[in-house]
């Protein structure tokens, strides 16, 4: 089956899109954390917050991958 | 005359105080017996991924007082987490099921690649806001107050507290299969504070939590009453 290269592109864009505002979605729970870990402060906060780090970052580095390969 | 009147009157002047000092003392030991048999009754859970958490070392929230201790930490039973963890499950098990359908495996693998790495980011984001939502969502109940802090969703908390000394009713309601097997139901804390009532959904051993939550207004009552005399 082929497809004009702009039906590709344009998938492409929507795709990376979606991943941007992954990323912002990924950003918007990070702060949450931090102002969730304020009201309850607890010894294992550096756990959750590394949890929230590793998912921006995981989002970051999809996005990245994406970019190259698609 | 008079000598043996005022020697009379001295005595009996000296009689109350000792008998207030010695109820007093008992006060305090009927205090720091109540405050044991809450100790005991909570046992030591210090597990701070626990649902039920007690007397737990390191743990602080948003305007606690300094000498207030933590006595529970309340979060829902860790089985009413089983129907997200499920779908968590299945969620990720369905690319390995889409691959072999048509709309899926016409697209060009790099396509593939991206798009299951999405559907993964997506199980992910799931898993997180679900956790987060029973991990932060916990009732604390202090020496001096009880508070509730819900995080319904990422953009949204709610918290709110009511001294113990107005705590006017605690009812609580066990239900259904699961509820009577492992031990969890529903707490409700009537106030007389702005918040009328807090809930305390789904927390493991109610029977146990109302009992502490009775000891400790009967706890609080006594203080009063000392604060009064003194």
């Amino acid at each position: 089956m082929t497809l004009p290269i702009s039906f590709w592109l344009i998938a492409k864009i929507c795709l990376l899109f979606a991943l941007g505002l992954y990323i912002v979605f990924a950003l918007v729970l990070l702060r949450q954390v931090y102002m969730m870990t304020q009201v309850i402060s607890s010894t294992y906060n550096w756990l959750i917050k590394l949890f929230a780090w590793a998912h921006l970052l995981g989002s970051l580095l999809v996005f990245v991958f994406s970019l190259i390969i698609l | 005359m008079a000598d043996i009147y005022k020697a009379g009157n001295k005595a009996k002047a000296e009689k109350p105080k000792a008998v207030t000092k010695k109820s007093e003392k008992e006060r305090s030991e009927k205090l720091k017996l109540v405050r044991k048999e809450v100790y005991h009754l909570v046992g030591k859970n210090k597990n701070f991924f626990s649902a039920f958490v007690a007397r737990p070392n390191g743990l602080s929230f948003e305007n606690q007082m300094v000498q207030e201790k933590v006595i529970l930490l309340l979060r829902r039973h860790c089985i009413t987490n089983l129907r997200w963890i499920a779908l968590v499950i299945v969620m990720a098990i369905v690319p390995l099921f889409l691959r072999v359908l048509p709309p899926f495996g016409w697209l060009p693998g790099q396509f593939r690649l991206v798009l299951s790495l999405m559907w993964y980011l997506f199980v992910l984001a799931f898993f997180l806001e679900e956790f987060f939502s029973w991990f932060f969502s916990v009732n604390i109940i202090t020496d001096e107050r009880v508070v509730d802090i819900d995080f319904v969703s990422l953009i949204y908390k709610r918290v709110s507290d009511a001294e113990i000394v107005n705590i006017e009713d605690v009812t609580y309601k066990m239900g259904g299969v699961m509820g009577t097997m492992l031990n969890y139901g529903t707490i409700y804390v009537q106030t007389a504070a702005e918040t009328r009532e807090f809930e305390f959904e789904n927390v493991p051993q109610p029977a146990l939590v109302v009992k502490v939550l009775q000891k400790l207004r009967l706890e609080e009552k006594q203080e009063e009453l000392e604060g009064r005399i003194s």
